[in-house]
This record gives C-alpha cells, structure tokens and sequence, in this order.
C-alpha cells in the first residue's frame, strides 16, 4: 500500500485499504492451509500440533483403543493432552481474539476518517495473522464434517458387514463342533458312530440374529455347512467339516468375499 | 485503556478459561471431557467475543452477515467434533469386540480340541480292559490336573504369561470339566465374576462325558 497515493489521490488504487487487507488474509490463510501442513508432516511434533484438537484426540482414542486390544494399560502423557490444549488456544483463541479485535480498530480508524499510521500496520498485520488462523480454522471446521459424514457412513456399514461375518464364522464353528462330536459318538449315545450322516442342526441353532444355518452335502466322512447372513442373503460362508474334525474348504461370497 | 491492553486482556481470559475448563474437569485419562468443556468454554468465550467486537462503527448488514457466517462455521466445527468423537469411540470400542469374538473363537476351540482329542482315544479303544474318560484325559495331558492351566501346555510352557487360560476344574473318571477364561477381553456382561476373581472378561465352560462335550460360553 503506498500511503501518500491512498491519501493524495484515492482513485489511483482500484481497492480500498480494507479490501487488500481481507485478500491478504485469505491468501495468507490459503498457504496456511496448504503449506504448512505439508511442511509438518515432516516433523512429528509439528504434525501433531497442526492437526486440529477433535483429530488429535480421535487418534489418541483408536491408539488407545490399540493399547487395550494387545491388553496394554493405556495412559495419555502430559504432553499429548497439553498439544490438544495448545491447539484449541492458537487456533479458536489467538485466531478469532486477533481477527476480530484489529478488525473492529481498523474499522473504527477508518469510521474516523484517520489517516494510516505505524499504528493501523501493526493492526493491519495482526488482523492477517488472526485472519489466516481463523480462516484456516473454520476451513477445517468444515471439511473435518464432510469427511466425518463420509468416512462414518463407510465405516459403519463395513464394520456392520465384518461383524455378522464374524458372528456366522463363530456358528460354523460352533456347529462344526457338535457335528464333531457326533461323529466321534456311538449309535447307543445318538451319535453317527464315526459318520456324519444323520447329523441336523438343532432348530435353536438354525436360525438366529446373524442369519441361518444349514448342510448342504452330508458324507460320511465330510460334511458342509453354509451360512446365510440375516441382512443380505447374497453373503454367505459355505465349509466343510472333515473326518478329523478339521474345518477348511471356507468360501466366502457376496460382500464378504 | 490502550487499545493493545484491551486485546491482551482477552487473550489472556480466553487462554486463562481455556486452560481452566481443560484441566477441571475431566479426568487424566478421559481426554474427551477435557477437551469437550474447554471446546464448549472456547464457543461461549467466541460469542462473547463476536458480540463485543461486532458493534458500532460496524453496520447492521456486517453485524448480521457476520454473525450468521460466525454460527454456520461453530455448527458445523461443532458436528464434526462431535463426530470425530462419536467416531473414534466406536472404533475403540469395536477393537475390543472383535477382540471378544476372536478369544471366544479361541477359547471355544481350547476346549473342544482336547476334549474330542479324549473322546476319539476313549471310543477306540480295543482292547479289553479300557481306560476311563479320565485315565485317557490323563494320559494325553499328563499335566492337566485339578488348578492347572492346560491351554497351549503342548506349545508354551505352564508358566507362560499368556492371557488365556484353559484351568481343568474337575476332573474324575467319568466327567472332566475345565474353564476357559481371559484376562482382559470383555465379556457380556460387566459384572459377571471370572474364574480368577475379576469381573467382566471373557469365559466359557466345558463338560467332557461319555455323552460328548457340553460348551457353555458363561460371558
């Protein structure tokens, strides 16, 4: 800006004062934005500080959800909750508290008609500071939503699919079990005396929240089992069960392939 | 009051609240307490903020477009908090499921393994004198007695930290009962009392007779 022209001769800059400083800002924000992530991503401990306060602690969250799964006692250091606390401060403290702040004194200097100062610089520089951090705040704000609807959506309907595949693998191999000791028992006892034949299913097991159950070939020797997933019957899980009580032969169809 | 002093002071309030908010309330270890009153405290502290700042010499149109732009960004930033959060916790708790169903397929197959090992060495026997369920229980697993962990006994030795435990519970010549257990995957049910005195894991029940295998999953 050069001052003598924006006060001699106004019509000589096409933008007003305030104008250039808000298209600073932005720009000054976009780098931000761009730059500065990719610069940490080098630098753990500045990574970690760049990522939003919600991120930072999500990650936390499925590290110790990681800890408690390998039976680890999970503990959050001091320097991990104080990064999170740190973030929120320079991000949705110092940015808006900058922003809005030099903003209202620019506004009122120009309401006053006051002629641009050293003073109304320093104000112009923390109002692009300010600016540049609440913008790029507010920009994750938003595409932090966006992709938290996206990935929710996916994630749920994957981790819906995986768990009733979880859940019919458990009664195949329950039933695989049964059909085992079937096999192993004498007639007097019920059993197929070293046959598979004549084993059912019993009606509790057949049917249940997961799905269904059924044999779909019966040897002597081998028998196989397939499961029908309650929510798509497109999904199932066909096995089979040999003399030696061994379960292979899985095949998976439909979304759990 | 010099106008870089009035902007100290806020910064200093809000940094002061921030931190207040932060560390009162919420645990160490429930970082999402913490972080979700000093988020709430951050959003009252930015209204405030907004509501100072956005007064005359500015216009009604300003003010107004302002404040609007203001409560679409804290809305959405605040949905998506919410969802990080509401994200995450059922990733973590999902780990742990898939933990669950994973030992239970384990533990199920410790017991049944052994079991129908017995059962098929019991129900070939040929000759005349035959051995009971126990003598056979005991003869394949010499060190499966009353107390003892048998699980994994033919892989790792007894005194192995391993988190499952497969402890034989009876054992006489026509029953043999064990229960398997593990020490940190939740169960069902949180109260339930574990055979080693904590509440909540994982444990399943098993029954060898001359009928067969008896499986009860207990939590």
């Amino acid at each position: 800006m050069n001052q003598k022209i924006d006060s001699a001769n106004p019509k000589v800059s096409e933008f007003t004062p305030e104008f250039l400083r808000w298209i600073t800002t932005t720009t000054f924000g976009a780098i931000l934005l761009v730059l500065i992530p990719r610069w940490s991503y080098a630098q753990t401990l500045s990574q970690f500080f760049i990522l939003p306060p919600p991120v930072q602690a999500a990650g936390r969250t499925i590290a110790i959800g990681l800890s408690e799964f390998s039976g680890h006692t999970p503990m959050l250091s001091g320097i991990e909750l104080f990064n999170m606390l740190a973030t929120l401060i320079v991000f949705y403290i110092f940015g808006p508290v900058l922003w809005l702040f030099s903003w209202r004194v620019l506004h009122q200097f120009k309401a006053a008609g006051t002629p641009i100062t050293k003073i109304m610089n320093v104000w112009s520089i923390l109002f692009i500071i300010g600016g540049a951090l609440t913008l790029r705040t507010g920009f994750n704000e938003v595409t932090n939503m966006v992709m938290n609807r996206i990935v929710s959506a996916q994630l749920y309907a994957a981790q819906d699919v995986q768990r009733t595949k979880d859940q019919l693998i458990g009664d195949l191999i329950t039933i695989s079990n049964e059909a085992y000791d079937y096999y192993i028992l004498p007639k007097s006892l019920n059993g197929g005396n070293k046959s598979y034949e004549g084993f059912c299913i019993p009606l509790s097991q057949e049917n249940n929240d997961h799905g269904q159950l059924m044999i779909v070939d019966t040897q002597p020797q081998k028998i196989m089992f397939l499961a029908i997933s309650s929510k798509n019957n497109l999904n199932t899980i066909l096995v089979s069960l040999s003399s030696t009580g061994q379960v292979s032969e899985w095949k998976f169809s439909g979304e759990y392939n | 009051m010099n106008t870089y002093w009035k902007l100290l002071i806020w910064l200093v309030a809000g940094i002061l609240l921030t931190f207040a908010a932060f560390y009162l309330i919420g645990g160490k270890n429930d970082h999402w307490t913490s972080l979700n009153a000093a988020g709430l405290v951050t959003i009252v502290f930015i209204f405030i903020l907004l509501g100072f700042t956005l007064r005359s010499p500015f216009t009604m149109k300003t003010r107004v477009s302002t404040w609007i732009i203001a409560i679409l960004v804290i809305v959405v930033g605040a949905l998506g908090w919410r969802g990080m959060e509401n994200l995450s916790k059922y990733q973590r708790r999902t780990l742990m499921e898939i933990h669950g169903v994973i030992i239970k397929g384990i533990i199920q197959s410790e017991i049944y393994t052994p079991f129908q090992k017995v059962l098929r060495e019991y129900y070939g026997q040929t000759g005349k004198k035959k051995e009971t369920i126990g003598q056979v229980f005991q003869r394949l697993f010499p060190l499966g007695k009353v107390g003892e962990n048998i699980h994994d006994v033919h892989v790792v030795s007894p005194d192995s930290d391993d988190s499952l435990r497969v402890v034989v519970t009876a054992l006489s010549d026509n029953e043999i009962a064990v229960t398997g257990f593990h020490c940190y995957s939740p169960g069902k049910k949180k109260e339930f009392k574990n055979y080693n005195g904590r509440y909540g894991r994982v444990q399943a029940k098993g029954v060898l007779t001359e009928k067969g295998v008896r499986y009860e999953s207990e939590n």
